[in-house]
């Protein structure tokens, strides 16, 4: 409706506020509430208060710098109770011999050393960290029949423990071999970035402990994360790419051999 | 009872649905079922076929018969016939159809009961999974309490440890998961290794690891001696200093040593700082950018021993520098 000059002005209603009023102190109070708002969204994540909107996790690992000593492998077994015989992440052993060939061990995940290799017949040696690739397009949510392995907003690949009817699909479907089938509770279970370390502000425990630095974890679409600064400094590879998984764990200075 | 049957139309015999009308030659049809219900629209077959010369006629079709053929109106037809024959009674649907419909009725609210009971309030909220399953995730106590709760007690290891060369080294690495000690941190205390079986974890020779990474061979050095006698965890200093460098670079020393290039030294391609035998990773050596190096030696101008072979560099590989073809740490023969 129009305003008209002859019309009566308007007047203050039963609080006593003048529309204007209230309009000219609205738009005063409206920065001020948006300061508070980002204030608010920029306090660290509160257990329970964790938003996976916000984040979108990656990891890096420099093969480089990997010395092969297992620690990430006890942690992530301390950290998550995986059981014996089963890994969520691993250390494998890459030999690269005079004819060629490639030979990869991973005696106990890697956590109990590594045997002497030969000194005669063998090109180069070098130790590969592995563990759930956390692909952008896994197939391994593909092929889950009851939606009990799913991708969060925050691109972590999880299995949901309960929703889970263990029908090891998804262990057939991962072409890194990072899933296993909990002997007790007989559902998948795999790498999670730790979530429950994650959501707590807390670097994965494989991250925690690396005594050399070898792996990288943060967001991936932050420029200023300590991922993306490691990712733009060197030259970064994914594991079978040409499977067009999209997997969110790059590695650097990775020997061609490395599959 | 057959389904489909021959049967003549005659004059007794009353064609209703779709059936038309008009025609009354010998015909076949579907027979109707035992409802009284046409199975099926008819097609053009159940059409009279005239046979006599000048094809089809106006009269066999039931619209040019004076009735206007609705299909409609004749399936109403049909359904009122079907009544009138079937029952004196006030009208009904068919017991079949009553009892599909109950059937299908059932059947749905059966289905809308399952998923309400079967499946979870939050499922589909974010996508094809149950969205409180990523709260189940985080529900898990932490055991690793990582270096910042660490340091913020220990700040007297930390002015230490943070300088030294074991500052990467988190303090859970060697010490092990601390969230325990954090809650009662005297109750709980947490591992310190002092057993020479540790260290060698992470610093037993192992041709596999890193070139420059600091490394012993366990049963030769200092045997018996727990490794924490000599050298302080927090901020251990190698005794010396690699002089040369195959010290560390022992595999290229060997090769090199058995080439042609035995005798030229390392730093006369690679420029290197004297912090690199102290801190490896942050000043690292160059390599031979520029094709002169080699040429240096090996162009035909150049001033050194005639047996050095020569190349013509403006002739041969183009675009390269040499030591992307050739090996400079064991050269070819030929």
């Amino acid at each position: 409706m129009e305003y008209r000059r002859d019309m009566e002005p308007p007047q203050p209603d039963a609080d006593g506020v003048d529309r204007r009023e209230f309009i000219r102190k609205a738009c005063a109070a409206g920065p001020v509430l948006l300061v508070m708002a980002k204030e608010a969204a920029a306090q660290p994540d509160q257990d329970g208060g964790y938003d996976p909107t916000e984040h979108y996790y990656g990891m890096a690992v420099d093969v480089e710098k990997c010395i092969g000593c297992g620690s990430c492998v006890d942690a992530c077994r301390v950290e998550n109770d995986v059981p014996q015989e089963h890994f969520r992440t691993w250390v494998e052993r890459y030999i690269i011999q005079e004819d060629g060939e490639a030979v990869v061990e991973s005696p106990n995940g890697g956590a109990s050393g590594f045997s002497d290799i030969a000194a005669e017949g063998n090109l180069r040696a070098f130790f590969v960290p592995k563990l759930c690739n956390h692909c952008a397009n896994p197939p391994c949510v593909q092929v889950c029949p009851v939606g009990a392995t799913f991708t969060s907003p925050d691109g972590v690949v999880l299995v949901d423990a309960e929703y889970c009817i263990g029908c090891r699909y998804c262990i057939q479907a991962c072409p890194y071999g990072a899933r296993f089938l909990h002997p007790e509770t007989h559902v998948a279970e795999k790498c999670t970035f730790c979530y429950h370390r994650v959501g707590r502000g807390l670097a994965p425990a494989c991250v925690e402990v690396c005594p050399t630095g070898a792996r990288v974890f943060g967001e991936l679409r932050q420029r200023n994360s300590p991922l993306a600064r490691f990712m733009r400094f060197s030259h970064v590879q994914v594991l079978k790419s040409h499977l067009n998984t999209e997997p969110k764990v790059y590695y650097a200075s990775l020997d061609r051999e490395v599959t | 009872m057959a389904m489909f049957a021959t049967i003549s139309a005659g004059p007794d015999q009353r064609c209703v649905g779709y059936f038309p009308q008009a025609c009354s030659e010998t015909r076949t049809w579907r027979a109707s079922s035992r409802c009284g219900l046409p199975l099926s629209r008819p097609d053009w077959r159940d059409y009279a076929r005239p046979r006599r010369r000048g094809g089809w006629q106006p009269s066999c079709f039931p619209s040019a018969a004076g009735v206007a053929h609705n299909p409609l109106k004749s399936w109403i037809a049909s359904l009122l016939e079907w009544r009138r024959r079937r029952s004196d009674g006030p009208t009904r649907l068919p017991q079949q159809v009553s009892r599909l419909l109950l059937l299908f009725a059932l059947l749905v609210l059966t289905l809308i009961a399952a998923r309400y009971y079967l499946v979870p309030q939050t499922f589909g909220e974010l996508g094809h999974y149950r969205a409180s399953a990523i709260d189940d995730e985080l529900t898990p106590e932490i055991k690793y309490a990582s270096r910042a709760v660490c340091e913020s007690c220990h700040w007297d290891v930390l002015e230490v440890h943070s300088e030294a060369r074991h500052q990467s080294v988190a303090c859970e690495a060697c010490h092990g998961p601390g969230a325990a000690h954090v809650d009662a941190p005297d109750e709980v205390k947490p591992f310190i290794p002092t057993e020479r079986a540790f260290c060698p974890r992470c610093h037993q020779y192992d041709p596999s690891r890193p070139t420059g990474f600091p490394q012993i061979d366990p049963i030769a050095h200092n045997p018996l001696t727990a490794c924490v006698t000599c050298h302080d965890p927090h901020a251990p200093e190698p005794p010396n200093l690699p002089a040369t460098c195959g010290a560390c670079h022992g595999e290229i020393a060997r090769l090199k040593a058995a080439s042609h290039h035995a005798t030229v030294p390392c730093i006369q391609c690679h420029d290197t700082t004297d912090e690199h035998r102290d801190t490896p990773r942050t000043s690292l050596p160059t390599k031979p950018t520029t094709r002169e190096l080699c040429g240096g030696c090996h162009a035909p101008d150049a001033d050194s021993s005639p047996n050095i072979p020569r190349i013509q560099l403006d002739a041969h590989g183009e675009r390269y520098v040499c030591w992307q073809c050739h090996y400079p740490h064991y050269p070819e023969t030929r």
